[in-house]
This record gives structure tokens, sequence and C-alpha cells, in this order.
């Protein structure tokens, strides 16, 4: 297990460093100088050519790179040529508002999910089966600007069950003191039952929202894992030692079932951790999504930068628990990983 | 054998199990009649795909949508369970009756341990059980089924099992909870030729210890001599032939059964080709209206009844106990059998 979880471990690190070469290069070979767009078109060469020296853009392109990650380790992720605000505090600001609604989404894809597929694949007929692969088609196809107007126009507008367009918090809402930036967290952390309430009550429609897409993918993904581990003999077998068919399948067949879309589960995780610029928006959820298109728009590639390796980061270490919880879950794979068991 | 005139523990009476397609129902199993009583053991036998394993679901109401049990009781202790709720027929599966299956390979969760599935069985059913005497009795039941370090072995995942140490478990799981009648349907098909022996010893004496009644499903005739009391020829759907294993082994009355036992290979026929079953079963959504085993019956040689008429069970008196043939011409084979054997 430890030899596992430590070769995971290098092999993460060299995905890291992939990403922050990717992201670099990328962004320098992009045309423009940000010097100059940072200084305006009147500023005079002198002065633009004593920014490019500040900020090392004259060196090569080799110890850019160096010296940029230096930075970054230590903390120091340069500043934003269009806010001129430091970025670590740009992007620790917003990030979290991000990570909690990639949050909300994957755990209503998730339960959504699992309790569609049990359901469908449990009653068999036709009517609960043609219903659910419906409602996945629909998930998945459905453009999620669109459904997150739909579902405004719905339970806000319409039913008034759920409140608007407003960001995080109600106006009324006095926020809790920031501990980790998630609004939830933050307030069961202060005792603050009314806020949590708020966040969470804020947090329903942007997160089925962003939830839609990754709940039909999974939805589909676990049925057809599920209904042919339900034909397993080891379900006849546990229902022949005195389970229900119902306790065969939630003990016996969902876990197996599962397995193989535990991977495909972290993809889409460390997707929605990554947030989407369009839901954002339509939700004015103040997230990193819109900072990240102004950032290129503007060419603020420090923004841009830090954005890209935070987003690799969590991707990485998705999937570096994935994998973990996968040999877990799994003692095969343990085993046939050089874990023995 | 037990007495004669004790009630059957399990009572089958006419059940019918069909499957529905689109094209309509299609019966596996059609109006079989059987019973076992306490401590016997009792053999189905007959060719892939004739209805064996469908019947030994069936009387434990594991067949799922689209198949249902269309008619019949399955009378358990005098109970019917069919059309018993879920939550009653669990109390009785893997208690009263318990199941082996035909594929150790696949019939233990693969990520669960084999002492939490065993242990899962016995709390089960006995919920007063504690978790660390139910741990207690699961070693005594692998030591009883003859798994090495059965301590030790408890706590490994069913891959680090080899398939015959898989059905000493299944053989194990089977017994937790001291059942009246176990099922095994073709525990040592999927095993090798020593292993198979190995097994088959191993369920004779376990059963001989505890005093279970077995309902062995098989292809294998060779076990049924070896296992049985009571055999009964599958064909199709139904039980064609009926009786005591040594007479209807012996003597074979209906021509599928005497086909069958014909297929065998035999040491002191060297040199005579084996002689194969011409033919395929029927198509069960195509059946025949006369005997289901006509086309391919040397017997019958295309007569009328045998095209037109399905032929109903005929008592026939053995050696060893009556036997029950389903076949126009039972009684005319069954007096030319024993002229041969007199003469």
């Amino acid at each position: 297990m430890l030899r596992l979880i430590s070769g995971r471990v290098a092999t993460s690190l060299i995905s890291l460093f992939g990403a922050s070469l990717i992201a670099f290069v990328l962004l320098r070979l992009t045309p423009g100088d940000p010097a100059r767009l940072f200084l305006g078109q009147f500023a005079g060469e002198d002065a633009v050519q004593a920014l490019r020296a500040e900020l090392g853009l004259d060196g090569s392109m080799f110890s850019q790179y160096l010296i940029y990650m230096q930075r970054f380790l230590s903390g120091d992720w340069g500043f934003s040529y269009s806010t001129g605000q430091s970025v670590a505090e740009l992007l620790l600001a917003r990030f979290p508002a991000t990570v909690e609604l990639g949050l909300f989404a994957f755990l209503f894809a998730f339960v959504a999910a699992v309790s569609c597929a049990l359901i469908s694949v449990y009653r068999r007929g036709p009517v609960s089966d043609g219903g659910a692969r419906a409602l996945s088609f629909f998930a998945q196809g459905v453009p999620p600007f669109w459904f997150g107007l739909m579902m405004l126009l719905v339970f806000f507008e319409g039913f008034g069950w759920l409140p608007g367009p407003e960001g995080r918090l109600g106006l009324r809402v006095i926020p809790p003191p920031t501990v980790t930036g998630l609004m939830t967290v933050d307030a069961l952390l202060a005792g603050d039952w009314t806020a949590f309430k708020d966040a969470v009550r804020h947090l329903i429609l942007p997160a089925v929202t962003l939830g839609l897409m990754p709940f039909g993918f999974l939805y589909r993904l676990l049925r057809a894992n599920l209904e042919g581990v339900t034909r397993e003999p080891f379900i006849t077998v546990a229902r022949g030692r005195g389970l229900t068919r119902w306790a065969a399948y939630v003990r016996h067949a969902l876990p197996n079932a599962f397995l193989p879309t535990l991977t495909a589960a972290g993809l889409l995780f460390g997707q929605l951790l990554a947030g989407s610029v369009l839901v954002e928006r339509v939700f004015v959820w103040p997230g990193a999504g819109a900072l990240v298109t102004d950032g290129v728009l503007k060419q603020d590639f420090s923004v841009v930068q830090a954005f890209i390796l935070l987003s690799a980061f969590l991707y990485v270490l998705t999937s570096l628990v994935v994998d973990i919880l996968a040999a877990l879950l799994d003692p095969r794979v343990a085993q046939s990983q050089g874990g023995g068991r | 054998m037990s007495a004669t005139n004790q009630p059957p523990l399990l009572d089958v009476r006419g059940l019918t199990t069909e499957f529905v397609t689109r094209t309509g129902a299609v019966a596996a199993v059609r109006n079989v009649s059987l019973s076992v009583r306490r401590g016997e053991k009792v053999a189905i036998v007959g060719e892939s795909g004739c209805g064996k394993s469908t019947l030994a679901l069936s009387i434990l109401g594991l067949v799922d949508r689209p198949g249902r049990i269309a008619a019949g009781e399955v009378r358990l202790h005098g109970r019917n369970l069919v059309g018993l709720s879920e939550r009653e027929m669990k109390k009785i599966r893997g208690n009263v009756v318990s199941l082996i299956f035909q594929d150790p390979m696949g019939a233990l969760d693969p990520i669960q341990t084999v002492g939490a599935q065993l242990i899962d069985t016995l709390r089960r059913h006995q919920p007063s059980l504690s978790h660390k005497a139910a741990r207690a009795r699961a070693v005594e039941l692998l030591r009883e089924v003859e798994v090495p370090a059965a301590e030790r072995r408890l706590d490994d995942y069913p891959h680090h099992y080899s398939g015959g140490m898989r059905q000493r478990v299944m053989i194990a799981i089977a017994l937790a909870n001291s059942p009246a009648l176990i099922i095994a349907d073709e525990p040592t098909t999927a095993l090798d030729v020593t292993t198979q022996a190995q097994v088959l010893a191993l369920l004779e004496r376990v059963v001989a210890n505890h005093g279970v009644a077995v309902l062995l499903i098989t292809h294998n005739l060779g076990v049924v001599a070896e296992f049985c009391d009571g055999v009964q020829v599958m064909y199709a759907g139904r039980i064609v032939e009926r009786g005591p294993t040594e007479a209807v082994l012996a003597k074979p009355t209906h021509p599928y059964t005497q086909a069958l036992l014909e297929s065998i290979p035999d040491p002191s026929r060297r040199g005579d080709r084996l002689r194969a079953i011409p033919g395929m079963p029927p198509d069960l959504s195509a059946m025949p209206t006369g005997c289901a085993f006509e086309p391919r019956c040397f017997h019958g040689h295309g007569r009328e009844i045998c095209r037109t008429r399905q032929p109903i069970p005929i008592a026939i008196e053995t050696a060893g106990g009556p036997s029950l043939v389903e076949c126009h011409f039972a009684a005319e084979r069954a007096a030319r059998a024993g002229e041969i054997t007199a003469s």
C-alpha cells in the first residue's frame, strides 16, 4: 500500500511539473507585451523596458520559468497587471467560492446518479427505466447557462422558494468570519445556523445546474455497470444467504459497480472544482471563473498562470485520492500494483 | 433411507416457471413435481438448458423478472413458498434452505473478505450472535470444510482462494445456519477432476454429519450414482423419469435416460463408437405438441401417438421402489428390460 501511494505521489509531481511548464510556455508564446499593456499606449519606451526588466521579462524563457516557480512556491504569485492587486490575494478570495460550488455540484451529481441508477436497475420496469434514461439524456444535452436561467425562472421568479442570483449569501445575512473560505464550513465553525442555511439555499440552484452534466454521465456509466453486476452469480448467492434483493444490490452490487466508475468520477470532480464561467455568470457567483476569463482577455497572465497551476494541483490531488481510494476499496488493485496484501 | 410415510421436507407440485418475452411466455420449467424427505439426497440430471437451474432458483423464489412462477406450489415443511414476500423469503434462504452455486469463481463478492461474507450469513439469521462469537463460529465452519489455516484465511479475499477452496467456502456458508435442505447447483462442474472428487467427498461427509437433505443438480451421472438416493431426469423443462438411483441408472425406462447413459464412455465397450444423442433439445418457445423427446427418440420411430400426445407419467415397479416415467411405451419398455435382464 505504501509503495502504491509513494508511486502515485511521484507521478502526481511529474504531472504538476508538466502542467506548470505548459501553462508557462503557452502564455509566453501568445502575442502581446504585458509591460506595454500594463503601462498603457502612452508610456515611453524606456518605462516599458524598465518594467520588462523588473518583471524579469527580458531574461531567457528558462530563467523566467525558474524565477516564476521559485516565487510561486514561496507564496509570491505575482500581481495582476489589470487590477494591480496581488494574484494570491485575488485568487484566494475567489477560488474557495468556486471550490465550494464544485463540491456541492459533485455531491448532487453523485447522490442523484447513485440513487437513480439503483432505483432504475432495481425496478426494471419500462417506466422508471425510460424516465431515468430520458432524464440522463436531458442532463447531458442541455446547455447549463440556459438550464440555470430556467431554474431561476421557476424556483426564484415563479415559486420564490430559492434565492435569486445574488451570490453566496443573502444581503441581510452577515457572513461568518473567514476560516476556510467555504461559506458553509465557516458558518458551521462559527456556529451560525442562519448563515449556514442561507449559504446552502444559495448553493442549491447553481450546484444543480453545474452538476447536471456530470450527473447524466455518472448515471449512465453507473447504471450500465450495475446492470452487469446484478447478473453476477454472487448477487444470487447473496440473496441465497438471506439478503433481500434490495440489500444484495446495495451491499454487493453497488460497491462492485461503483469501482470502475471511480476514476471517471474523480476526473469529473476535478473538472467541477475548476469551476464553470457560464454558471458562475448566471448566478453572479463570486468565483474564480470571471476573474480568469478577464485575465485571459487582458493578457493578465500572472492570474491565468496561477489559476492553471491551482486547478492542476486540485486535479492531480483528486486523481491521487481516487487512486488511493480504489486501492483501499478493491483488494485486487492493491495486490496487482505491488501493494501485497 | 428414511421412512416412506414421513411427510416430505420439500414438496414441489406442478411447478411451472416461465419467462415473458416479446413473443410470449416461454416455460423453462413445466409442471414439475418432486419431493425431498428429511436427510434424503435427490439428484436432478439433464443436459444444459433443460431447466435444472431455473428449477433450483424457482424453489428459492430467486427467479426475477422477466421470469415468474406461473403455476404450482413449493411446500417447505408444508408451507407454500410461492408468492411469499422477499422479507419472508429472506428468513428461509440461507437458514432453512441454502444454496451452493455452480461457479465458485463468481459466487463470492470479490471485494469483501471471505470471513465478512461468512459472518454476515451467520449474523443475519442469528442476530443475537456477537461479532466475536460469529467469527469463532466462522473459523469452526472453515475448519469443518477443511480450509487449511482457517483463522488466517478468514481475512483473505476470494481471489486469494483456489476454485476448490472457494467451493469449500460455499459449502461452509451453506452449512452456516444448520439448514434442513441444501440445493447444490452443479457444485463441482467448474472444478478439475481431482478437486471435484475431494469437494464431493467433503459434501457427502458434512451432509451425513449434519443430516441435511440435498437437492443436487448435475449433468454428471457418475456423481448421481455415487451420491444420491433418488434421481429425477429432466428434459426440456419436464421431469421425464424419476425413481431410486440404482433402478433408474441400471434399467432406464425412458428412451432419453437410456440415451443419456449410453452417451457416457464405457471402458468395457472400448472400440465401439460413442453414442451421442442425435439432434438438439427442442426450442422452448416452439415445443412439439407431443412428446418433447420424440424428434430425437430412437424408440418411437415417428409413431403417431408420440407426435400428437404429451405422455402422462406411468408408474413402473422396480426392484428399488416405484419409478415414474413420462413415455407412452414405458410399460412395454420396462417389461422388455425385465426380460433382457431375466434371460
